[in-house]
């Protein structure tokens, strides 16, 4: 994070979810604003920043568990594959076999 | 603006034609103001012409607004034709522009292709041809805008037709981009977008192949940013017209038509004629994207024939269809067509068709010569119905049919429920996968979980290999003197020497695995190094054309989700090739280090997929965010969609996951949406849901089914690859015949679906839980991001807003009074001080109407005082148009009470 005030609102607008238009106002303006004003609009942005962070976090542990799962399912797949490429490959083999013998 | 001037003055229009359509549309508004009370006259009557102007486009807006419109025709499952309350692209961009008049169909009646309402104005149904005025005995008008009768040709469309009524109304305002829009539309409608066949390979990523993703607004916008319909659209362009997914649908169609129309040409159904240019026979469907794909294969007409479906469909957009036959009709011209609502059975054969096309001189070959043979010897309708089935084997459900037959005796259940039973079993007994018909059944609502368990016992277990003795007719296959010595063996050889003879078979097999791996591998290899050489061969060709220097431009940089994807492509391809050579070591030693490299293509790929779906849950977060910013703006969205959205997503989620999620899985699921719903009053559209649903779980699916596809089908390629090694190519052929190979296919497919069901129906689940608890936990999540988002605005507005936007807002807003910055006041109490969504204009607009007596206003009523307040404060609406110092999203509790907005809003009302 930058230590200049307004370089830590700037990064802050960019992952902020507000509108385009609100972000090019504010940062427009931002040499207007008094330290006390770019304090307040930093706390703003971070609430809103540490709160979507939180949700994802909630979201990432879903994707996490989820991820496991499905390579264990796609584990068994490939298992079921290799064992039945295997089990039909002697099949067929003595099916041709067979075939020759008659 | 000088532009604009420009391209109108360039482009003039018919001072003729808009006289006479001005009279027409007048005279229909004037009629249907008999039908009110007073005189026209009298209603009309102004101080000013401009005001009586107005009044009359008042009454235009009034009495024009009850809409009819041709809905899309489908037939389901069962063969029931029915109408779909959408229509196409030519329908809804004519309902747009009577919406930019002002006329707002409030009601939009979808009906028949053809027919009209009376009294209604009926768009692009009718059978009339251009603006017409009907008027009955008893009084009623009846306004049609159409273009399907036989005068109609194909220069012109419903959208036309509208656009240039509310001109001559002077109702529209004439722009270069409505003008370009209506022109597009008119051309894709009667399929004369000039040239289009040059742009069909690229269609996927051009408005020209998307256009039925697009919506009148969308496709507007479109045209404003000045781009036409041929220009191939960015990565970006696709994510902010939605369009990303329809781009991926639409490949696979280009593509799936492409190798289909390779294919009828191969099997002699493209026929050469002299009147229709070279004709497309598509036999029952199999070219998605049918004119389109037919004409850039330099065919000029295209034969949609589907006995199944009692229909047919021949269109030749350029040459037209001259001839007529026994039945079926003309339509414009260019089209020629038994329609799926005509449900008398077809009679006509395909080849009375051709031969009267070709004028006598069809000589048909391959498939095409196989379908005209049967046909000709096959009676039509039921008999046709027949081909390609197999021979009925008795049904394991019988039982089951016969004991619900015994229920409805008694009177336990309804003859149509018998029915719909009866014929979904005798489906699912002739399928290839009874259990899968089973659970379709169950989840479409046809069978009781109950029932669905005492059928799942009755499902034949998948039957084994025809045993080869009963190949009678099979021929001797060719024996090498080994082989022969081997069979020899069998019979007269000792227990040692069957032994020995064993162990060098193994050895034998072995060696040839071997040999076969390393032959492969070298293959690839090839296969790599002529890939890298034509790639290479390709950007030097690239770079001499363009005559630039190959170094990208940072616009010209592939987006990072695109080199996702790539990589993703290339990791894909790769372990294609590594499980072909695991697979192929059935017996093998030596398969840890090929086990090692996949282990890492596939972590590899795990990571950059997790990064891909990371970016995009984060996108659409935000998206989100921003969509739902317009909820709590005002207006009639809100309590309609506070009732209904609960059980309609419940419902849709249920049927979309039908088959995938066990049915008590969906009722927990749909319990959870329902919950969350009620208590959070959550506005999310399907839409909304659907795309949640995509981004945690379709993708998974999707992607499974990637890998279901590779498992399969490498596994028949070994096992056909080893025994050709092993038995040579005539053994091979017949052990592995093609119908066991769709058998093996099949099995293995459905084992595998089976494996992953269990995760799907988890992940669902969890899916919803984490929904209704994430919301729950973190309330503001409730409308997506946008109470967050709106916090930010508040808080950012509340501090610096009057230095930054140089306006007069939150009269009580000084930092002390919020106090977040000092910590007194938390950002959720600040939240709910400030703008509970149900708290804002649209309560004090309802309060407001109570005081004069209106217990219970209705919406518009409610947006009509709204609308006073908004305009009374200075306050902006961009989605209603209204300008003003403020955006309405800053707007604060209590804000209407300030000023003299209530009192003139109580003025306003009496006139309501």
């Amino acid at each position: 994070m930058p230590n200049n005030k307004p370089e830590q609102i700037k990064e802050l607008l960019e992952r902020s979810t507000l509108d385009d238009r609100v972000k090019g106002i504010i940062l427009d303006n931002l040499g207007q604003l008094s330290p006390d004003d770019l304090l307040n609009l930093e706390k703003v942005l971070k609430v809103e920043n540490n709160r979507l962070e939180k949700a994802t976090e909630d979201i990432e542990t879903f994707l996490s568990v989820q991820e496991s799962g499905w390579a264990k399912v796609e584990e068994e797949q490939k298992n079921l594959a290799k064992n039945f490429t295997e089990e039909t490959a002697v099949k067929m083999d003595k099916e041709a076999e067979n075939l020759k013998d008659q | 603006m000088a532009q604009k001037e420009s391209y109108l003055k360039h482009n003039p229009r018919s001072e003729e034609k808009d006289v006479e359509l001005s009279r027409k549309a007048s005279y229909a508004t004037l009629k249907k103001m008999e039908k009110q009370a007073g005189t026209w006259q009298e209603q009309l009557n102004a101080k000013t012409e401009e005001e009586g102007d107005e009044k009359f486009k008042k009454k235009v807006r009034e009495l024009w607004k009850q809409l009819a419109v041709h809905g899309v025709i489908e037939r389901d499952k069962d063969g029931k034709v029915t109408i779909k309350n959408f229509t196409d692209l030519d329908g809804k961009c004519a309902i747009g522009i009577l919406k930019l008049a002002g006329i707002k169909g409030s009601d939009i009646e979808y009906i028949n292709p053809g027919t009209f309402k009376k009294g209604k104005t009926n768009i692009d149904t009718g059978g009339k041809h251009g603006f017409e005025v009907i008027e009955d005995e008893d009084g009623t008008v009846t306004i049609i805008g159409d273009h399907h009768s036989d005068q109609s040709g194909r220069d012109t469309s419903a959208t036309k037709i509208f656009y240039e009524t509310m001109l001559a109304l002077r109702m529209v305002e004439r722009t270069p981009a409505l003008d370009k829009l209506v022109e597009f539309v008119t051309q894709i409608d009667n399929k004369t977008f000039p040239n289009e066949e040059k742009y069909y390979k690229e269609s996927w990523h051009t408005v020209l192949g998307l256009w039925r993703y697009f919506n009148f607004t969308t496709l507007l916008k479109y045209f404003e940013s000045g781009k036409s319909p041929t220009d191939i659209l960015t990565v970006d362009e696709l994510f902010k017209y939605r369009l990303d997914k329809a781009a991926l649908k639409q490949e696979k169609i280009v593509e799936t038509s492409l190798a289909e129309m390779e294919r009828m040409g191969k099997e002699g159904l493209i026929v050469p004629s002299q009147r229709y240019g070279r004709i497309a026979v598509d036999i029952g469907k199999k070219v998605p994207s049918g004119i389109d794909a037919v004409k850039y294969f330099g065919c000029k007409t295209y034969i949609n024939w589907s006995p199944n479906k009692n229909g047919f469909f021949i269109t030749s957009p350029e040459r037209g269809v001259t001839d007529t036959f026994s039945q079926g009709f003309n339509v414009r011209k260019s089209m020629y067509l038994k329609p799926l609502a005509d449900t008398s059975p077809l009679t006509l054969t395909l080849g009375e068709v051709l031969n009267k096309m070709t004028d006598g001189q069809l000589a048909p070959s391959g498939e095409l010569k196989e379908f005209l043979d049967k046909e000709k010897s096959l009676k039509y309708s039921k008999e046709m119905e027949r081909i390609g089935e197999q021979p009925k084997k008795p049904s394991p459900f019988e039982e089951f049919i016969e004991a619900e037959r015994d229920r409805l005796a008694e009177g336990e259940v309804s003859p149509a429920e018998v029915r719909a039973k009866r014929d979904m079993l005798e489906k699912a007994a002739t399928s290839d996968n009874p259990l899968e018909s089973l659970k379709d059944a169950l989840s479409e609502g046809i069978i009781s979980p109950e029932e669905f368990k005492k059928l799942k016992v009755l499902v034949p277990e998948q039957e084994s290999p025809p045993s080869l003795s009963s190949q009678e007719t099979v021929p001797e296959p060719p024996v090498s003197p080994k082989d022969s010595e081997s069979a020899k063996s069998d019979l007269t050889e000792s227990p040692e020497e069957k032994q020995k003879r064993l162990t060098e078979i193994n050895t034998g097999i072995a060696e040839i695995t071997r040999r076969l791996r390393e032959e492969v591998i070298q293959g690839w290899h090839n296969v790599q190094k002529m890939h890298k050489e034509r790639a290479g061969l390709e950007a030097e060709k690239a770079k001499l054309l363009e005559g630039k220097e190959s170094k990208k431009t940072p616009e010209q940089e592939v987006p990072f989700s695109e080199q996702v994807g790539q990589r993703v492509g290339q990791i894909n391809e790769e372990l294609d090739k590594k499980y072909h050579t695991l697979y192929q070591e059935v017996t093998v030693i030596d398969r840890r280090p090929l086990e090692e490299e996949i282990r890492s293509l596939e972590n590899e790929k795990k990571n950059l997929e997790k990064g891909e779906r990371g970016f995009s849950l984060w996108k659409w977060v935000k998206e989100r965010g921003k969509s739902l910013m317009e909820i709590p703006v005002r207006g009639e969205i809100k309590q309609a969609e506070m009732v209904r959205f609960g059980t309609k997503y419940a419902a849709n989620l249920a049927e979309t996951y039908g088959t995938l999620i066990e049915k008590e899985d969906a009722l927990e699921i749909n319990e959870n949406i329902r919950e969350m719903a009620e208590k959070q009053g959550v506005e999310l559209s399907e839409e909304e849901f659907g795309d949640a649903f995509d981004t945690a779980l379709k993708k998974r699916i999707d992607g499974n089914d990637d890998q279901i596809r590779r498992n399969v089908d490498y596994v028949v390629d070994v096992l056909l690859e080893q025994l050709v090694k092993a038995r040579g190519q005539a053994t091979a052929e017949k052990v592995l015949t093609p119908a066991k190979i769709e058998e093996i296919k099949s099995g293995l497919r459905s084992k595998m679906n089976e494996l992953r069901n269990g995760q799907v129906s988890f992940d669902a689940k969890e899916f919803s839980k984490l929904l209704r608890k994430t919301l729950d936990k973190y309330w503001w999540l409730r409308y997506g991001y946008a109470l967050s988002e709106i916090l930010t605005a508040r808080g950012i507005m509340s501090f610096v807003g009057g230095k930054l936007f140089g306006a007069k807002i939150l009269p009580f807003a000084s930092p002390d009074d919020i106090g977040v910055g000092a910590g007194i006041v938390s950002p959720e109490q600040l939240t709910q001080l400030y703008m509970d969504p149900r708290e804002n204009s649209w309560t004090m607009a309802k309060e407001v109407a109570k005081r004069v007596g209106l217990e219970s206003p209705t919406a518009d009523q409610i947006q009509a005082i709204d609308e006073v307040f908004v305009k009374q404060n200075g306050i902006a609406v961009e989605k209603w148009g209204i300008k003003g110092a403020v955006p309405d999203i800053f707007t604060p509790l209590g804000w209407y009470q300030t000023g003299d907005a209530v009192k003139k809003a109580l003025e306003f009302l009496p006139k309501i």
